[in-house]
């Protein structure tokens, strides 16, 4: 599966670095090894299982059963996003990361995969009825996520948004 | 910045707006709302993907039916600063031009 890229420091060194796998990431508590570049790929590849998720319904997914595979599946993505959050290494962790765009993004990011998830889950919750317990929980998710990406957006507004810029950052390099 | 945080900031505007739907009298959460607002309006500058998120976002309040939060429509042209005003445009050529609005005024 994926390996996950290196640091800037030796990828600008060209120094030999070992990185986790995405797999390892994913599944087997490896986010301790993530790299801020690594962190952008770990989001990314989050929101694509979110697509599936909602998207790519399995035939055994009885949405209406709290215990069928769509809440299964839901529940899954949630602990994924739930233990990279807490085992995230600290110079991944804001505010000490707030200088390394992609840090920045990388968290927003993971606060906006919860939304996404539990969006798609407060729907579900209200169409089929289902305790409203499940549905209120996704609801105070939500708002946390996004109390957390609007708290991230006031420590980053002293920043000029556009000279940070990954685009511009390169042509400022080669020029 | 990824350009795609226009992405992140509208889902939780998104939220934010939702929750203000049952609970329209939270301040908090509506001064939050109204930063966010303004963050896009920022990013928009430099960022034009933002534009298509601040216009969903504008449709999506207005459905939401929260009032007092639309921002001011945007007018690529402002008003210059140095212009001088038509009233005292004959006044500045009787004392030889030096006049220059207010803008330059301030900066020296």
């Amino acid at each position: 599966m994926t390996n996950l890229p290196a640091s800037e420091e030796a990828f600008e060194k060209s120094k030999e670095m070992s990185t986790g796998s995405l797999d390892q990431v994913l599944d087997h508590n490896g986010e301790a090894d993530l790299q801020s570049m690594g962190g952008t790929v770990f989001t990314a590849a989050m929101f694509g299982r979110n697509l599936l998720h909602l998207h790519r319904p399995a035939p055994d997914d009885n949405d209406g059963d709290i215990n069928g595979g769509y809440w299964n599946r839901h529940r899954h993505i949630e602990q994924i996003l739930l233990q990279t959050l807490l085992g995230l290494p600290d110079h991944l962790r804001l505010p000490y990361g707030l200088t390394d765009p992609n840090v920045v993004f990388a968290n927003m990011c993971l606060h906006t995969s919860a939304i996404c998830l539990h969006q798609a889950a407060i729907f579900k919750a209200d169409k089929h009825h289902l305790p409203a317990s499940v549905g209120n929980e996704s609801k105070i998710r939500c708002l946390t996520a996004a109390a957390e990406i609007a708290s991230i957006m006031r420590m980053i507004s002293h920043m000029d948004l556009g000279v940070v810029s990954r685009l511009r950052e390169k042509n400022s390099v080669s020029t | 910045m990824n350009p795609f945080i226009a992405f992140c900031v509208y889902v939780a505007a998104r939220v934010f707006a939702q929750y203000l739907m049952t609970r329209p009298n939270d301040q908090q959460i509506k001064s939050s709302l109204r930063f966010l607002l303004q963050a896009m309006q920022a990013l928009r500058r430099k960022n034009p993907l933002t534009e298509s998120f601040l216009a969903q976002l504008n449709v999506d309040l207005e459905t939401a039916g929260i009032q007092g939060l639309q921002q001011k429509q945007y007018t690529p042209s402002k008003p210059k600063l140095n212009q001088i005003p038509v009233a005292i445009q004959d006044m500045t050529e009787s004392i030889g031009c030096h006049f220059q609005g207010p803008g330059k005024m301030l900066a020296r």
